[in-house]
């Protein structure tokens, strides 16, 4: 198993159940391959009727009474609350600012997947964060007229690649294959771009995060 | 690895230039004029945005840790990039923008950790050429840890 530097990293996430976070379901899906992770969810009393799916989203099957959070390498605590924006991230109340935006709390747990994610290969880490910017200030957060010229661009991209950077699935399909089914835009979407969501949805992180939504 | 830069003279981007000017000594960037702010990497890639650019930049001198000193630090980057390009430039939540970053500043000098990051140029850049910023400033209406900070950037001989 990879390594961690430091103690258990603890993770606290607030987020809205009116607009479930895939992104964040595939990357826990993913950090589970390769850390022990201890994912716990809460429901805040500012929301109700969080559906059943959205309530046991981390859970695998770990009580947490028979285990000790000392055996684990990373603990992510997700509550579904009336927060705006949505999602917020902490870490260390002591030290940080929350972070804001499903973009970059992505962000963050993709650094934990691949710690050189910002020395590695400059230009295609910001190729990345370009299509991630895309996805959260044009779709999640954009009006129509931004989504439909995001989605232009997508269709065009994925016209002469089968994704959005270099040869292989990366943060940047991950966050916007998010944006889109959150924005109910999944279903209608232009031929190239259609072509790309199959693919997405042939991997199985992605598979159970959209499982997660429907029940 | 040297870089060129385009700027449109009449809408520069601030956030960028400091980037430029704060790595100068490890990363030559040429600045040029033309219509559209840009930077080219190579036949495929132009960067055209100030959040894209400024990570690009930085991601050339780690060793500047303009981009924050750990992941977290460099989350709260990406925090900033988007706070300084989404609320900041929306008239329409601009003043609850500013009351936040007012919030935060309180007990801080830069935004992150101990020395200026992208995300102060960032964040300074976007105040510094929005009108509804510098009328509150020029007022005396700009909240008071927003103001501090602003002024104390403004002083450094980069800014």
């Amino acid at each position: 198993q990879a390594q961690l530097e430091g103690p258990v990293r603890d993770i606290v996430i607030n987020t809205n159940p009116s607009s479930p976070p895939l992104s964040l379901f595939i990357l826990y899906e993913l950090l589970k391959q390769q850390f022990r992770c201890f994912g716990s969810v809460h429901v805040h009393s500012s929301v109700e009727n969080v559906p059943e799916g959205l309530c046991k989203c981390l859970g695998n099957g770990i009580r947490s009474d028979l285990r000790n959070r000392t055996d684990f390498q990373l603990a992510i605590t997700l509550i579904w609350k009336d927060v705006k924006p949505s999602p917020q991230m902490m870490m260390s109340a002591a030290y940080q600012t929350p972070i804001h935006g499903e973009s970059n709390v992505a962000r963050y747990l993709g650094r934990i997947l691949q710690p050189s994610y910002d020395s590695l290969d400059p230009v295609t880490a910001t190729e990345i964060d370009t299509w991630v910017d895309m996805a959260s200030t044009q779709v999640l957060l954009g009006n129509n007229k931004e989504r439909a010229a995001s989605l232009r661009s997508l269709n065009s991209r994925l016209g002469k690649h089968d994704w959005l950077v270099g040869s292989g699935l990366t943060l940047a399909d991950i966050v916007m294959w998010s944006a889109l089914h959150q924005t109910g835009q999944a279903a209608g979407v232009p031929a190239n771009v259609k072509r790309w969501m199959v693919a997405c949805n042939g991997q199985p992180a992605f598979q159970s995060a959209l499982k997660l939504t429907q029940s | 690895m040297a870089a060129t830069v385009s700027i449109n003279p009449a809408t520069p981007p601030i956030g960028v230039l400091l980037a430029v000017e704060h790595l100068k000594d490890s990363v030559p960037v040429q600045v040029q004029e033309g219509k559209n702010t840009g930077l080219k990497v190579n036949g495929d890639v132009t960067f055209t945005t100030v959040p894209s650019i400024c990570r690009y930049l930085a991601r050339l001198a780690p060793g500047k840790q303009l981009y924050g000193s750990n992941s977290l630090e460099a989350t709260e980057v990406d925090h900033w990039l988007e706070f300084s390009a989404g609320r900041l430039g929306c008239p329409a939540d601009f003043g609850d923008a500013v009351q936040y970053l007012n919030q935060v500043l309180g007990p801080r000098t830069f935004l992150i950790g101990h020395a200026a990051t992208l995300a102060d140029f960032a964040v300074w850049g976007a105040l510094r050429s929005n009108n509804l910023w510098l009328n509150q400033l020029d007022r005396g209406k700009a909240p008071p840890h927003v103001t501090r900070w602003f002024r104390f950037l403004e002083e450094q001989p980069e800014f």
